[in-house]
Order: C-alpha cells, then sequence, then structure tokens
C-alpha cells in the first residue's frame, strides 16, 4: 500500500518536485504522503466546518504546485512537513496535533507557511461556503444586486448618501 | 507613437507613471513639453488583463522587489513593508480613489501644534489659498464625485452600517466621500457598477487612473513617449551640478541612458528617495540634492489600521466601492483628546484570505479563523487614516549588504512609531468600535497597521535650503533642473488621502516647468 502511494505521489507530483534528487519526503516510503500532511496543516491552521476534506486536498495540491516553481517555497514546504513527519504528526490524534503545530509555530517554515496557508481560502469553489461571491465584473457589477440591499439596520437620519 | 532618441537632450523624463509622474508627464506634452517616461513596470490592459481577484491582481501588481524594515514598528523584520504598484499607472491603479483636500490648519502643521518632542514637524511653504485652484483642477480631472456637480456615489451596505453607527455616536460630517470614481460616465471613463475588487484595479475604468487617462492622452499629443519596463539606477550630473539625464535598464536588462533637459522623479517615496542615494558622485558624496542630508528622512505612512465588527445579520462587505464612505469628524486639532492633528475614518473592505490573515494576526490562528470566516459576510469593515509625525530618524537608507538584481544596494524602511501616533490609534480604535457597538455589533477585531500604502515625506519640501529637499515648486535645492513629483516631497503627511494633493501639486509644478524652459531658466 505504501509502495502505490508513493507510485501515485510521483506520477501526480509537478514535474520539478518529481524529477531530479529525491530528498526530504520523497526519499523514503515510510514517509507521509506530503500532501496529505499538507493538507492537514492547511485545516488546523483553518478548520471550517463548510469545507470538505477535498477542499484541503485542492488547496494542498496547489501550494505544492506553487512550490516546484518557487524553491523558497518550496524548502519550507519541505522542512514542514519533515518536522511533522518527523513527530508522527498524521497519526496523532487532534489535541496532539494541535500541540504539535503549536509547539513548531515558531520555527521560521511555519510562519512562513502561514500566509499562503490562507490561500484555502482563496479558492473559487469554497467561496459560496463562506458568503463570498467572487468576481463580480462578468455579472455587471453590485450595481443591480444587493450592493445596497441591508436592511436590519435602525432608520438613519441621512439615508445612504 | 513618438519616440525620442537617447542623446535628444531636449526632453523631460519623468520617472515614474503614477499619480505624479503620469499627470506631470501629461501635463507637459499637453503644453507641447517632449516627455519620456521611465517606467519600470509593465503596461497592463485594465480590460485585458485586470481580473476581479485580489490575491491574483496582489501578485501581477504589486513592487516585490526586496525592501528590509526596521523600527519599533509592527512591519520590522518583513521585507514588505510598503506595498506599492509596479505597473504603469503605479499606485493609481490600486488606490481607493478618496480624494480628500488637505486643510489650511494642516498645511501649518508646526505652527498650529506646535513643538512635538520627538518630531520633525514643519510647515508647508505653500498655503492652502495657493494650492485651492490646483485642487479645482484636479478635482476636475479626476471627475471627483461631490465637486464640479458631480453626484456622490450612492452608499452600499458596507457604507450603511458605518453610517448609520455614526449618527448614533453622535458624528455628523459623514458621507460616501469625495471620490474619484465616477458616479456618471465621464471623460471617456464608464460608472461605476460597484464592482468591488478597487484595490485589484478597477477593470470598468470607473476609478480614475493614469494607466487609462493621463497616460493615452499624453500619448495622443504626440509629445510624449512612455517606456514600460525601465528602471532607473542612476541619475548622472555635469560639472556645472546639473542633471544631465537618468542611466536606466531596458526591458532586456540593458543598460541605456537616457539625456534630459529636465529631470522628474516620481517614483514613490522609497524608490525616489532611494535613486537619490544610489545616485553619488564626487559633488554629492552623500546622494545627489542631498546636501541638506535630508534625503530619505522624516518618512511617513499615515496613521492606520483596521477595525472589522460581525454582525448578527448578513452585511456582505465586499459588495461595491472598497473605500464607499468618510468620517471627517475627527480631522481637526483638538488637543484634548490626548494627541496632535487628526484622523479619518474610511470603510473598507477585505477578501476571504485577507480576512482569515487578519483575524488570525489578532487572534491566532485554528478556531478563531474558522469562527471568524464562517460568518464572513456578516463583517463590516472601516480603517483609521491619520497624520502621522514626521521623525528625522524615520527613514529609508541604503542596506549594508544586500543588493537587488541591477547590483544596486536595496532599500531599508526604518520606523519608529511616534507615541503621538499611538495615541491617535488608540482613540480612533476605541471611536471605531463605538460606532459598531451602536448598531449591534457581537463580534470584533482591531487590526494593526498594514504595509504603507501611503509612503511620504522622504523629499520634503521646504523653504529654507538647509531644512529639506526641495523647494516651494517641488525642485531639488541642490540640483536646478531635478523636480520631484511624488508623495516624497510632502513635508508632513496631514490627515488626507495623498493621491489629490499629489495631482494638484503635479499640476501645479508642470506649469512651472514649462514657464521656466519657455523663459530658458531651465
Amino acid at each position: 500500500m505504501k509502495v502505490q502511494r508513493r507510485t501515485l505521489l510521483i506520477r501526480t507530483l509537478p514535474a520539478a518536485l518529481a524529477i531530479g534528487p529525491m530528498t526530504g519526503w520523497a526519499q523514503s516510503v515510510d514517509a507521509q504522503v506530503p500532501e496529505k500532511t499538507l493538507a492537514r496543516f492547511l485545516y488546523l491552521l483553518v478548520p471550517l466546518p463548510a469545507f470538505a476534506t477535498a477542499d484541503y486536498d485542492a488547496a494542498s495540491w496547489s501550494l505544492l504546485d506553487k512550490a516546484s516553481r518557487l524553491p523558497v517555497l518550496k524548502g519550507h514546504v519541505q522542512a514542514l512537513v519533515q518536522r511533522l513527519d518527523a513527530a508522527g504528526f498524521m497519526s496523532l490524534p487532534l489535541p496532539a496535533q494541535l500541540g504539535l503545530l503549536k509547539s513548531v509555530q515558531g520555527f521560521p517554515e511555519f510562519r512562513y507557511l502561514s500566509n499562503p496557508a490562507w490561500g484555502v481560502l482563496n479558492h473559487k469553489l469554497v467561496w459560496p461556503r463562506i458568503g463570498y461571491e467572487g468576481a463580480s465584473f462578468p455579472l455587471g457589477g453590485y450595481r443591480h444586486r444587493g450592493f445596497d440591499d441591508i436592511d436590519w439596520l435602525p432608520a438613519s437620519a441621512k439615508g445612504g448618501q | 507613437m513618438r519616440h525620442f532618441k537617447l542623446d535628444d537632450d531636449s526632453v523631460v523624463v519623468v520617472i515614474g507613471s503614477g499619480a505624479g509622474g503620469g499627470t506631470l508627464a501629461h501635463e507637459l506634452a499637453a503644453k507641447g513639453v517632449k516627455v519620456v517616461c521611465l517606467e519600470a513596470g509593465k503596461r497592463l490592459s485594465h480590460v485585458d488583463d485586470f481580473v476581479n481577484d485580489e490575491v491574483e491582481m496582489f501578485n501581477k501588481l504589486s513592487w516585490q522587489d526586496k525592501r528590509s524594515a526596521t523600527g519599533n514598528w509592527n512591519m520590522a523584520g518583513s521585507s514588505m513593508p510598503s506595498w506599492t504598484v509596479k505597473a504603469v499607472g503605479g499606485t493609481t491603479i490600486h488606490w481607493a480613489g478618496t480624494s480628500l483636500r488637505m486643510r489650511a490648519h494642516e498645511l501649518r502643521a508646526h505652527s498650529t501644534y506646535g513643538s512635538v518632542a520627538g518630531a520633525s514637524l514643519a510647515d508647508w511653504p505653500i498655503a492652502l489659498a495657493e494650492l485651492a485652484p490646483f485642487y479645482k483642477r484636479a478635482e476636475h480631472k479626476l471627475g471627483v464625485t461631490g465637486t464640479h456637480g458631480i453626484p456622490l456615489l450612492p452608499g452600499n451596505n458596507n457604507y450603511k452600517v458605518f453610517e448609520a453607527g455614526a449618527l448614533k455616536v453622535g458624528y455628523r460630517q459623514i458621507s460616501t466621500g469625495t471620490m474619484a470614481i465616477n458616479s456618471l460616465a465621464r471623460d471617456g471613463r464608464a460608472p461605476c457598477l460597484q464592482l468591488g475588487f478597487c484595490f485589484a484595479g478597477c477593470k470598468m475604468g470607473a476609478k480614475w487612473s493614469t494607466l487609462y487617462s493621463e497616460i493615452p492622452k499624453a500619448e495622443s499629443s504626440g509629445y510624449f513617449e512612455l517606456r514600460p519596463q525601465s528602471t532607473a539606477l542612476r541619475i548622472e550630473h555635469d560639472p556645472n551640478g546639473r542633471a544631465t539625464g537618468v542611466l536606466y535598464a531596458d526591458a532586456d536588462g540593458t543598460q541605456q541612458f537616457q539625456k534630459a533637459r529636465v529631470v522628474v522623479l516620481a517614483a514613490n517615496s522609497i524608490e525616489s528617495a532611494r535613486l537619490l542615494l544610489n545616485s553619488t558622485s564626487a559633488q554629492f558624496p552623500e546622494g545627489l540634492a542631498n546636501r541638506s542630508g535630508h534625503v530619505g528622512r522624516h518618512y511617513m505612512r499615515h496613521v492606520l489600521g483596521f477595525t472589522y465588527a460581525w454582525f448578527e445579520n448578513p452585511v456582505h462587505f465586499y459588495r461595491g466601492t472598497t473605500c464607499a464612505g468618510n468620517i471627517e469628524d475627527e480631522n481637526g486639532h483638538d488637543p484634548s483628546r490626548g494627541f496632535v492633528a487628526g484622523y479619518h475614518l474610511q470603510t473598507i473592505a477585505q477578501h476571504p484570505a485577507g480576512m482569515a490573515r487578519a483575524i488570525a494576526a489578532v487572534r491566532g490562528w485554528g478556531e478563531p479563523v474558522a469562527r471568524g470566516m464562517e460568518r464572513y459576510d456578516h463583517i463590516a469593515g472601516m480603517m483609521v487614516v491619520g497624520e502621522d509625525m514626521p521623525r528625522d530618524t524615520n527613514r529609508i537608507t541604503l542596506h549594508a549588504s544586500e543588493r537587488d538584481v541591477f547590483g544596486l544596494p536595496i532599500p531599508n524602511v526604518h520606523y519608529d512609531d511616534h507615541d503621538n501616533n499611538i495615541a491617535m490609534r488608540k482613540h480612533a480604535m476605541d471611536r471605531a468600535a463605538a460606532i459598531y457597538e451602536a448598531v449591534g455589533a457581537v463580534d470584533m477585531i482591531w487590526v494593526g497597521p498594514p504595509p504603507a500604502t501611503h509612503n511620504l515625506g522622504t523629499n520634503r519640501m521646504s523653504a529654507r535650503r538647509e531644512d529639506g529637499v526641495v523647494n516651494r515648486w517641488g525642485r531639488t535645492h541642490d540640483v536646478m533642473n531635478l523636480f520631484v513629483a511624488d508623495g516624497s516631497q510632502f513635508p508632513t503627511a496631514t490627515a488626507a488621502n495623498p493621491t489629490l494633493t499629489i495631482v494638484a501639486l503635479a499640476i501645479r509644478q508642470a506649469e512651472h516647468i514649462a514657464s521656466s524652459m519657455k523663459r530658458r531658466e531651465l
């Protein structure tokens, strides 16, 4: 099973990550599949009940794809995944996972990745689940689609201008 | 399209195509003055290249060349202490459109506020009466709502929450504000359809930007050439101390030298100061036009901060213009509040990823972010824009060891928050909380200053040459044919968002340069 997972990983990893010297997570068949570790990390940073596991998987792959083109990002992803995997992150119960993350949040890779991590919220498919409608230009803006439709405020003395 | 030769020494070279450079270039070209505009960024099309995605446009537009930051402020250690634009149009692409005049007392900051310990307050060498006609012309050029008979914009949901709360706590000077966003079709630009995404660039072109207003007009004059992806590296001068031209790297990275009759710096406050500091010579060992030692000093960024509040019912604060309203009541000098100078409160909205980052910055990652983002559509937001204290130790310097791709030192931005700024921010935070509590806020966060978009003051204007870098016309005291046209010439920040004043000064400066050239004084 582990071998199969690794095969899958190599087959689907972005080229720059899959080719070349195999360092870090891909070196050992015992290592956790990195996109899962990364997806769990992203989930714990932004654990939205309205989001599905697949949303975090997608965000994880998106980040890995970006890392394949950005050496700095790749280095931080590798460092974080190695650090978490070394502590058995994926097999820990939730409180222990949170404790582990808190214990490493001072490390440069955590600080670096806590920024693109908010990219979980930058995927268009998840926006409707938090009430964000996204691009408005193709729909003619909000001028005629509720930009001023608020109806629960106390009547003001001036009235909206 | 007009092309000028590199050895044409009759041209005015303008470095930067934003509010100062783009406006000045158009104004000069319209008067028949030949202009070459060097712009470090690419030329994008607002129709074809702009998208309604804040993150994608941030990556596409932002000036991301490395900078370092030191000081006691929250941006210390950041590689991006400032958020400016690297594209034709400069920060007029991502500005909100807020167009406020400075007030008479603000232009006399030192006289009004008195000496403040640890601050280098100064009076502007220009009075409001002298600026007023140029403000009027700037408002006409930008199509500012509430001026020249142009209707105000309608208030969006975020504004309505803001206004209702403000009225409840007793504020009276509240409006959708004087905005350079078309409420009606005007000057070849569309009316605002309340897209939102103002900071990502206006895809409608309803918000004024030099990208699609001043630059095309300058090009149609036949006296203007735009050179995008051209990074100015150094300004040269002759033995008489006259600027002779600009060394720049073109789109291929090849170094070129464009001769000039006049050189104008309008590269935003960090880069304008850096360029002077990098232009050292035997005559100017501390940097060009820096005999006073003021180049890079008195860096200002406004007192900034955001308040976000959650309500039981939806707000949808992202619908419509980002800065949809302004409260003027706190923009006076009232020391009884515990600080000098004043501030504005203006609405703000934030895209989901940015909002999550903001919550995490205040409350930490995990559950707090989830709880806040679950009710993303129930958030209202406002920000404070206040006058920060100039300090001669808040400054742009050249990094001792780090170099950019051209081998030049990167800039370091040093900023120590003055106690007056901290007191003002605290006051604004309390007032913002009162406003939102008055209309039923159930939760609230205050988010500290972001990377600065209002970078000001590093080449300050002064009446006396020993007190600053440029004179009342934006001309450097030391080099008679070298001018500054961006916000770096501001001696003090005032509480007004800076673009309208930069445009007004550029219109005024163009008249001065053109008439001086005509009289052969330049």
